[in-house]
């Protein structure tokens, strides 16, 4: 007898990040860490699954970004030289520290995973992270679903609705481009939601969305089931929403399982502990220190004396720890089930980065977790789809605004520090729309002005969609990459300035218009119409 | 599984964020951005703009510009350095009365400097829907200079959705079963979905439609059909044709709507009417 259902989501996105001018761009390592540690890792225990005939469910949404990025010719051939150089470090390593059997272990560990992720990524994969995501959805065990066309805060664009229009529209576009199948649902950037959304996004096909708490719990009238059920919006879209338990458990730093002195301390790594005449060669070459994903030490304790890490320990202890997990949800459920008249479906979203890169034993726990789920066929862990086939009557509410940042609304992308960039964003898509709607007639042939004229029309609606992007606000309050999420913002806006302007006087400078073709290539079958109030995709 | 042995040492140095967000676990502090030099944006973009955000539940966030052209189109001098900003709530009562003037009331004033800026202001109204204006005090009379754009919805309450109502959402077909629900008949939910799912964004229409589903409690299958019909009604663009169908409603409502065959019967009358160009009664809407 089902008690309940887990529904566990991993939101997978990065903000594009592409610089061939430079041979080495410490940004584009984002990338790098989030395959090597956390998507190509993350498959492979899937494809163990698959090995063990164990049975799964896992939804995930792909970011238009991070799906461009993993389709790059370019970026995914850097990304072959990070293993490269990667692996080849470790195999130093072991000459290093072969007298060492506590440090060997751990080096041997490395270079044994190093050669088994290039050898999945450029073998099985051949290359191309998005076979794998298509193989598991095409067995029905993962739901991919979309995100917005940039990660734009959709709330905060909303002054132009085209914009917000257009982040959906290209990111529905995207998806199909690259899965085949349209989106059943969407990761709303940074969980963030404005009353009226959903409206937008059933033009699009979308049939579900999810939410922070508190955008179903003060949702009006209040939900009977809190967020233990999915709940329809005005417009008939399934809303799910965070159970807050679930995600402390694995996100507080304090009690959270990745804290366990077992784990692999996240900190201590080679690239800062190492002399710098020996690691040189791994690091930023302009002698910035980086992280390299070589470390040695598991997180121990309170204290500076780290113990060396023990793969094997730490595994264990992911089972443990999901064994824990899955009785809290059987316990959870037991006591919410009284109150409803279904069992009680529990919404796990979580950064999917969290997992490998930053509680680096992540996929394992995973692994272990559905692993039991499945043995004990007490709690069912479901896609969206596949629970609102199970219960498609659902409570019609109004979501309250809100989204997943610090206080629970848009503060996070709406302050002090980054409220200038909302003037340009406005602005430049109030010009997109109308030059749109100007020229949304011209014919697509091979003249030359009309070929030109497209491009450049083109290459402005992608550099509006990169400014856009809601990485660069967020960045600029944390206070971390400050420097580089202005430049980009304003790298943007200056960019799009510029081609208007050419446009306008007729003065398009092609070789600047081909740099930013390549540099800033994302969306390669994009149509600017797709801005313009005559689009029927859009105005139906 | 004993408590005990999940207890953790807890995340040293920056630790992870409940609110997290993917990038923040790769950023580095060490990290750095070769590009020399600054790009160049845009300070203004010679555009009357006001604009209006929410920042969260207490806050709002106003930007504006104002060209000069503007200031001596409307007040006939460009030279002016101060002016008003304000803030209105739009009443709920607003959006489903057209009929009524229920006017918008200032929530919040303060006097800004310049011609082009942008300003926090704090106004506890908690997403209640509001616009705001920015202006010119002359002889204690504000002047509107610009209007912005509104944000914030309604919320449902006043539109009269009540706890028990539940409905399918798009993913499925009406065919689907899921067995009884108190407090609804199956054919209930089918209406209350279909007519959810074609709400528009014309509020009197919507609360309109909200009442009828009240109304509603038994349908037979000729209401259904009527249903059907409304809905292809519903899908024109012909303004007219919608006004009759608001009157339509309207009508049904006064009859008290619902029973058996009732539906189909009004229906017919309705399309008798706009078909020969006569009037619906006391409606005073001629075709």
């Amino acid at each position: 007898m089902i008690k309940g259902y887990w529904l566990p989501v991993l939101h997978c996105h990065l903000p594009f990040v592409k610089h061939p001018e430079y041979d080495y761009f410490l940004e584009e390592h984002w990338l790098f860490e989030a395959l090597f540690e956390t998507y190509l890792p993350l498959l492979m225990r899937l494809k163990r699954f698959e090995a063990d005939g164990v049975d799964f469910r896992l939804t995930v949404s792909l970011s238009p970004p991070l799906v461009e990025m993993l389709v790059d010719e370019y970026l995914m051939g850097l990304f072959i030289r990070y293993m490269d150089r990667l692996t080849e470090l470790s195999q130093k390593e072991m000459n290093r520290v072969k007298n060492d059997s506590g440090m060997l272990n751990v080096a041997e560990f490395y270079n044994k995973r190093f050669i088994e992720i290039r050898t999945f990524f450029t073998g099985e994969l051949n290359g191309n992270v998005l076979n794998g995501y298509k193989h598991f959805s095409d067995k029905g065990r993962l739901e991919i679903i979309t995100c917005g066309a940039t990660h734009g805060f959709l709330p905060l664009l909303r002054a132009n609705p085209r914009a917000v229009e257009a982040q959906i529209a290209i990111a529905t576009q995207c998806h199909y481009e690259h899965f085949g199948k349209a989106a059943a649902g969407i990761w709303l950037p940074e969980c963030a939601y404005y009353e009226g959304l959903d409206e937008i996004l059933k033009k699009y096909g979308i049939k579900y969305f999810f939410l922070e708490s508190h955008g179903v719990n003060n949702a009006v009238p209040k939900p009977k089931f809190s967020v233990y059920s999915a709940v329809n919006t005005l417009n008939g879209l399934a809303v799910f929403a965070r159970d807050p338990e679930t995600s402390k458990q694995v996100w507080s730093s304090m009690s959270g399982y990745p804290g366990d002195p077992d784990y692999r301390d996240f900190y201590r790594d080679i690239g800062y502990d190492l002399e710098m005449d020996y690691i040189k060669p791994y690091v930023s070459p302009d002698g910035n220190r980086v992280f390299t994903g070589l470390k040695y030490y598991k997180i121990t304790g309170k204290t500076e004396n780290k113990l060396p890490y023990d793969p094997v320990a730490a595994f264990n202890k992911t089972k443990i720890h999901a064994g824990h997990f899955c009785s809290s949800r059987y316990t959870q459920a037991e006591a919410l089930s009284s109150a409803m008249d279904r069992p009680p479906l529990m919404v796990s979203p979580y950064d999917a980065e969290l997992f490998g890169h930053w509680w680096f034993e992540g996929p394992d726990f995973l692994y272990h977790v559905l692993l039991k789920l499945q043995r004990d066929k007490i709690i069912k862990p479901v896609t969206p789809s596949e629970y609102l086939s199970y219960h498609p009557m659902n409570q019609t509410v109004a979501p309250s605004p809100s989204s997943w940042g610090e206080n629970g609304y848009y503060e996070v992308w709406l302050n002090n520090d980054n409220g200038w960039i909302y003037r340009h964003l406005h602005f430049m898509a109030g010009a997109m729309e109308k030059i749109a709607d100007e020229y949304y007639d011209m014919p697509d042939d091979a003249q030359e002005t009309n070929a030109l004229n497209k491009r450049v029309l083109n290459q402005m609606v992608r550099e509006l969609l990169l400014a856009q992007s809601s990485d660069w606000a967020f960045l600029i309050t944390q206070a971390t990459a400050t420097e580089y999420s202005l430049k980009r913002t304003k790298e943007h806006i200056s960019n799009f300035n510029a081609l208007l302007g050419s446009f306008k006087s007729d003065t398009v400078n092609i070789d600047f218009l081909k740099w930013l073709e390549y540099k800033n290539s994302i969306f390669k079958n994009l149509d600017f119409r797709v801005f313009s109030g005559k689009n029927k995709l859009i105005t139906d | 599984m004993e408590d005990a042995l999940i207890e953790t040492e807890g995340i040293e140095k920056g630790g992870i964020r409940e609110d997290g967000h993917g990038i923040a676990f790769l950023v580095s502090d060490t990290s750095g951005y070769p590009i020399a030099g600054d790009y160049e944006i845009p300070v203004k973009y010679n555009a009357d703009t006001i604009i209006i955000l929410p920042v969260n539940e207490k806050k709002v966030y106003i930007y504006w510009e104002l060209t000069e052209q503007l200031l001596i189109d409307k007040i006939q001098s460009s030279a002016a350095a101060s002016f008003k900003v304000r803030i209105y709530e739009i009443p709920h009562a607003r959006q489903i009365d057209y009929e009524k003037d229920y006017s918008e009331k200032e929530i919040y004033s303060t006097e800004v400097k310049g011609q082009y800026g942008q300003i926090f202001a704090e106004c506890a109204a908690y997403f209640k829907p509001m616009t705001a204006a920015i202006g010119i005090k002359r002889d204690g009379v504000f002047h509107e200079l610009l209007k912005s754009n509104q944000i914030n919805v309604p919320s449902f309450r006043v539109l009269g959705l009540k706890e028990e109502f539940r409905s399918r959402g798009i993913l499925h077909k009406w065919e689907q079963n899921e067995g009884e629900v108190i407090g609804q008949t199956e054919t209930e939910i089918e209406v209350i979905s279909r007519l959810l799912a074609m709400k528009s964004k014309d509020n009197e229409i919507t609360g309109l439609l909200l009442r009828l589903i009240e109304n509603i409690r038994y349908l037979s299958d000729e209401d259904k059909e009527a249903l059907e019909l409304i809905i292809g009604l519903f899908g024109s663009k012909d303004v007219r044709v919608l006004r009759l169908l608001i009157e339509f409603l309207r009508s049904l409502r006064i009859k008290g709507g619902g029973s058996g065959g009732s539906i189909m019967k009004l229906f017919g009358d309705f399309k008798e009417m706009s078909d020969s160009g006569g009037t619906i009664s006391g409606s005073g809407i001629n075709r």
